[in-house]
């Protein structure tokens, strides 16, 4: 594949390095004023991530003296690599280990950020529920489905309310459509991995000793909420019992730049790559491009 | 999202793998409809997903990778 770069992405390009130095002078000035160490952990939560995120520490952070602060921004991932990633961040901060979220840290990012000693908000971040998300091809139908274990239990309720009612053979047509009762039942376990990690988590720090709390917040997180995008606020996880700070003064405005540079880093990465895709499919086969929707028929060539 | 999934499918044919920034900016695909195709292409194909490191300074940068483990016909498309 040719590459090519014109005047625009070399622009674009420059303003990309611009902003990188922005952010790292923004964690060197944050580094200062809270007087310990600061690690940048933006994007999703892979299983390998966490060889990449150990290589890093170990290479830049052995002199953090115990305490250590990690600024997420996630929309989860793996959620046993994010239990892992919290086990690795606690190696360095062992004296105290602070998590920031400026904006999201959701699913299994939420967890990741339990394992700390303290989380620190800002008024618009959020946290996620737990419930593990399942994406199954549904073996009668043959397409993807994408659920939360909990909603298993909603569909029983809605195939029961049917038979109450007398409605048998609608009750009896949902019965047929649905899975395996095995892998309904191993999906309704999976509700377990989250929960069981939060409480190791929880209890080991935020709640060290209180068992009993962690289980009621590790409750909460897996089974309380009817969405898995549902949105809890620094107000929210201060009541569930969890140690948590809002962000204010001076640490917010350092923050809030880091996370809207990063944001306009990632816009500008996007508009190069959406200009190298639109080369790529120049190149590909004409039967395809007669197949593109409206929006890019002005794409030129074809490899013929 | 027949024509998405074809182009997909012919671009992720082409280069042997494709990323998830790079499904995010073509120009037709909405935000929304990421996950379905990624979902589509991992259970429509012999693929592997693969965490590719970008960069390590000034921080930490990664991308999800669909990457063909094989030369993989594609499927007729409904």
């Amino acid at each position: 594949m040719k590459e090519v770069k014109g005047k625009n992405t070399k622009n674009v390009e420059t303003k990309i390095k611009e902003i990188e130095k922005q952010v790292e002078k923004k964690r060197v000035e944050l580094e200062k004023l809270r007087k310990r160490k600061c690690y940048l952990f933006f994007g999703e939560i892979t299983r390998s991530i966490v060889e990449d995120v150990f290589d890093d520490l170990r290479n830049k952070y052995t002199d953090c003296n115990g305490k250590l602060d990690v600024v997420v921004n996630s929309g989860g991932g793996d959620i046993d690599a994010a239990f892992n990633l919290s086990m690795l961040f606690r190696r360095f901060g062992n004296k105290e280990l602070i998590f920031i979220i400026p904006r999201w840290a959701k699913s299994a990012a939420t967890l990741m950020v339990c394992g700390g000693d303290k989380l620190i908000m800002t008024p618009i971040a959020e946290l996620g529920p737990l419930d593990p998300q399942i994406i199954e091809i549904n073996p009668i139908e043959r397409r993807l489905e994408q659920f939360s274990p909990l909603h298993i239990e909603s569909t029983l309720n809605l195939i029961r309310d049917e038979f109450k009612k007398g409605n048998k053979e609608l009750a009896n047509k949902l019965i047929e459509r649905l899975q395996f009762p095995l892998t309904l039942g191993s999906f309704l376990k999976s509700i377990e991995i989250g929960e069981q990690y939060l409480i190791r988590l929880l209890s080991s720090r935020i709640l060290k000793n209180n068992i009993k709390q962690a289980k009621e917040i590790a409750d909460r997180f897996t089974k309380g909420y009817a969405d898995h995008g549902f949105c809890i606020t620094v107000d929210e996880a201060k009541e569930m019992g969890l140690q948590v700070e809002e962000l204010a003064g001076r640490e917010l405005d350092i923050i809030w730049d880091i996370f809207r540079l990063y944001d306009k880093k990632r816009k500008l990465e996007k508009k190069i790559r959406k200009e190298e895709m639109l080369e790529m499919i120049k190149e590909l086969p004409p039967e395809l491009l007669e197949v593109l929707p409206k929006e890019l028929k002005n794409v030129k060539g074809g490899k013929r | 999202m027949n024509k998405k999934i074809k182009i997909l499918t012919a671009l992720l044919k082409y280069k042997g793998e494709i990323s998830v920034d790079e499904i995010e900016a073509i120009p037709f695909i909405k935000e929304s409809e990421v996950d379905a195709i990624v979902n589509w292409l991992i259970s429509n194909y012999d693929v592997e997903i693969i965490t590719q490191k970008k960069k390590s300074n000034p921080f930490l940068e990664w991308v999800k990778v669909i990457k063909l483990k094989k030369s993989v016909v594609p499927q007729p498309i409904n």
